[in-house]
């Protein structure tokens, strides 16, 4: 299965420069306001929105472009993932893209796509004709030279052979260089670009349809890329889910809001995939689950239960009386009538939210959630967290909540907290699992060590890392 | 950068900033030469919303200190009870009337690390500091002082913050006159960071 194990982001808000790693399960990212959690959730976001190929508008309409999203000073901001198979038998891939300021806007400038290096993988990506055919050249030769039938034919190949031999060599160099470093598969800069071409073995240019200016290259394949690697990128980018704050917004709010929240007021049916980025589709999600098989609802109806009591019969979808739209309900066992979605409480819906999110889509690449304590008892917020860490795919959380540190069974393994350096840039820092080891026998667990305000002694920089290498 | 000195409140922050800390630094550096944000890297704060949180963080001293030390901050009218209430078997409890030299020793005694701690008291709690400072400006931020010395905490953040500006260096010479412990955890402070640290 393709995993992302690394995001690389670049001068995006007060990042400059931050290589997140992914190969735990959980991620949980921490740290002060504005220290860049919630500008990663977003980075990962705009990954996702990476093989739209309508990429800039949307950039432009619901991120507000490069003004709002540039770091200060910056000229162009990039983001990259390495996507990697757990099953190591498929070759590392690479993608990243770079937006530069262009005017009073941004444009595409850069792509780049990179695959390996693996040496199984090259022999079966790389057919390299070249060095067959010098391979069959130098045989021939050498076999002429010792049995030709005319003496004319031998010294001929005599001759030839050394220089055909050079260039043998040449080429198992070239083919073993290939096996060790990654190949280029794809890089575009402003208007032109180059891709891989595996029949010639070399980068020929992108058809010039191909590079558009809303829209990334990586959008451009059909359903059928050139490329393994291409349809992998694809998929993984495409399986990133991302959620914020669920819109919970209590029903005798949603006047001074001049709207009732889209999650509690009735809604049109439509068919969810996933529950999107605040949960507004909660009802037609619920209306999706109802319908997979029973073994799967009652699994889904145990873990509504879990959350929110035993006395939980089902989540329904009843219809609007004014007709055409939907609400989303929950029967208990003892009540007549269902609890409407306007008269619940916002940790309750939260909770459905959580349940519908992680029951709805079991096939995302990347699990990303933003604050996901916000509206949950600490309880509750334990439940939340057990049902992420659930999930198959790596999880990224960014959290301000104490009791969800409390609740890490490695927090030194999946804690990496935010700071802004002397110069307002973010920075990633991990946590160091010994120095942890001695301030948790007095401070019970990570959560309180933050509390109690000494996270910073159990914290390891990047340049610390570096020392200690050196 | 690893602080080489830890300073140990029983007051919480409100918000990112911690006043009280900043008008002790300031008083440092109105002592000292050096790169004053090299020196506020070394020392680091920490309010504990709580005397009990500080005592019971003196017995860790050497943790908490590191290669450093470990300096505390707190109010003097109430000490003696906390200390007692959070003495252990067999710790000996202070008299009602104890000098502060009794109380220090008591503390230190706890720390499992007594070179490296240094107490310090307010006298004889934050409302007498603020109180020092209108004493010292008559007049000056009059409405926020008045709030300030009714445990109005923003009123209180807002005179503190205030005092440690640059330019009221006279102001803090005068409150350092009027609160010999203030005073001296800032030259205690001052001397246990080395000048090479901080040129």
């Amino acid at each position: 299965m393709d995993r992302i194990t690394r995001v690389r982001i670049e001068n995006v808000r007060a990042i400059e420069h931050i290589d997140l790693e992914l190969s735990r399960p959980v991620t949980v990212l921490i740290g002060e306001n504005g220290s860049g959690k919630s500008t990663i959730i977003e980075c990962l976001e705009l990954l996702h929105k990476a093989i739209d190929p309508r990429f800039m508008p949307g950039f432009y309409a619901i991120h507000r472009g490069l003004p709002a999203l540039l770091r200060k000073g910056a000229r162009s901001m990039t983001l990259g993932v390495v996507i990697e198979d757990d099953s190591g038998v498929l070759p590392r891939v690479e993608y990243v893209f770079t937006l530069a300021a262009e005017g009073a806007g941004g444009a595409i400038k850069g792509e780049r796509m990179l695959v390996g290096p693996t040496g199984t993988e090259h022999a079966g990506l790389l057919p390299d004709p070249e060095l067959a055919a010098a391979r069959a050249e130098v045989e021939a030769l050498g076999r002429t030279s010792r049995k030709g039938k005319r003496a004319r034919d031998k010294r001929a190949a005599s001759d030839q052979l050394p220089l055909a031999e050079q260039r043998l060599t040449a080429l198992e160099a070239r083919a073993r260089r290939r096996e060790t470093e990654p190949l280029l598969l794809l890089s575009r800069t402003d208007n032109a670009g180059e891709m891989f071409d595996r029949a010639k073995g070399e980068m020929v240019p992108l058809p010039p349809q191909m590079l558009k200016f809303d829209q990334l290259v990586l959008a451009g394949f059909g359903s059928v890329p050139p490329h393994g690697a291409i349809e992998r990128i694809h998929a993984v980018l495409g399986g990133v889910e991302t959620h914020l704050g669920f819109d919970t917004l209590a029903a005798w709010a949603a006047p001074s809001h001049q709207r009732p929240t889209s999650v509690r007021a009735a809604s049109t049916l439509f068919p969810a995939d996933r529950l999107n980025l605040l949960g507004v589709n909660l009802a037609s999600a619920w209306s999706d689950l109802r319908g997979r098989e029973s073994a799967h609802w009652e699994r889904t109806m145990a873990l509504v239960r879990l959350g929110l009591g035993e006395h939980v019969d089902s989540v329904t979808v009843p219809p609007d009386a004014g007709g055409g739209n939907v609400y989303l309900a929950l029967r208990f066992t003892k009540a007549p009538e269902p609890i409407l979605a306007s008269d619940l409480s916002d940790g309750q819906l939260a909770w459905l939210a959580f349940v519908a999110m992680v029951r709805l889509n079991e096939q995302r690449s990347l699990l990303a959630v933003d604050e996901p304590e916000l509206h949950l008892h600490p309880q509750l917020l334990g439940g939340v967290f057990h049902l992420l860490a659930s999930v198959a795919s790596p999880v990224v959380i960014a959290t301000h909540s104490d009791h969800l540190l409390e609740l890490l069974d490695d927090p030194a393994d999946a804690v990496r907290v935010c700071e802004l350096d002397e110069q307002g840039r973010a920075t990633l820092a991990g946590v160091d699992p010994e120095e942890l080891e001695r301030w948790l026998a007095h401070y019970g667990d990570l959560g309180q060590l933050r509390a109690a305000g000494y996270l910073s002694r159990v914290l390891r920089h990047p340049a610390d890392r570096a020392e200690e290498a050196e | 950068m690893k602080p080489l000195a830890t300073v140990l409140y029983e007051d919480s922050k409100t918000g990112k900033e911690f006043p009280l800390h900043h008008l002790l630094m300031r008083m440092v550096e109105d002592d000292i030469d050096g790169q004053t944000w090299l020196l506020r890297k070394l020392v680091r704060d920490n309010p504990r919303n709580g005397i009990d949180k500080v005592l019971a963080d003196v017995r860790v001293t050497s943790l908490i200190a590191g290669a450093g030390r470990l300096f505390v901050l707190v109010d003097r009218d109430r000490i003696i009870a906390h200390v007692n209430q959070n003495a252990r078997e067999g710790e000996p409890r202070l008299a009602h009337d104890a000098s502060d030299d009794q109380i220090v020793e008591a503390i230190r005694r706890t720390s499992d690390a007594r070179g490296k701690l240094r107490v310090f008291f307010l006298h004889r709690n934050m409302e007498d500091l603020i109180a020092a400072i209108e004493d010292c400006a008559p007049g000056l931020w009059e409405a926020e002082i008045r709030q300030a010395r009714n445990k109005d905490r923003l009123a209180r953040n807002f005179v503190l913050t205030e005092t440690a500006k640059a330019a009221m260096a006279t102001l803090r010479a005068c409150v350092r006159s009027h609160q010999a412990g203030l005073d001296a955890l800032a030259k205690a402070l001052g001397e246990s960071i080395p000048a090479e640290a901080i040129e």
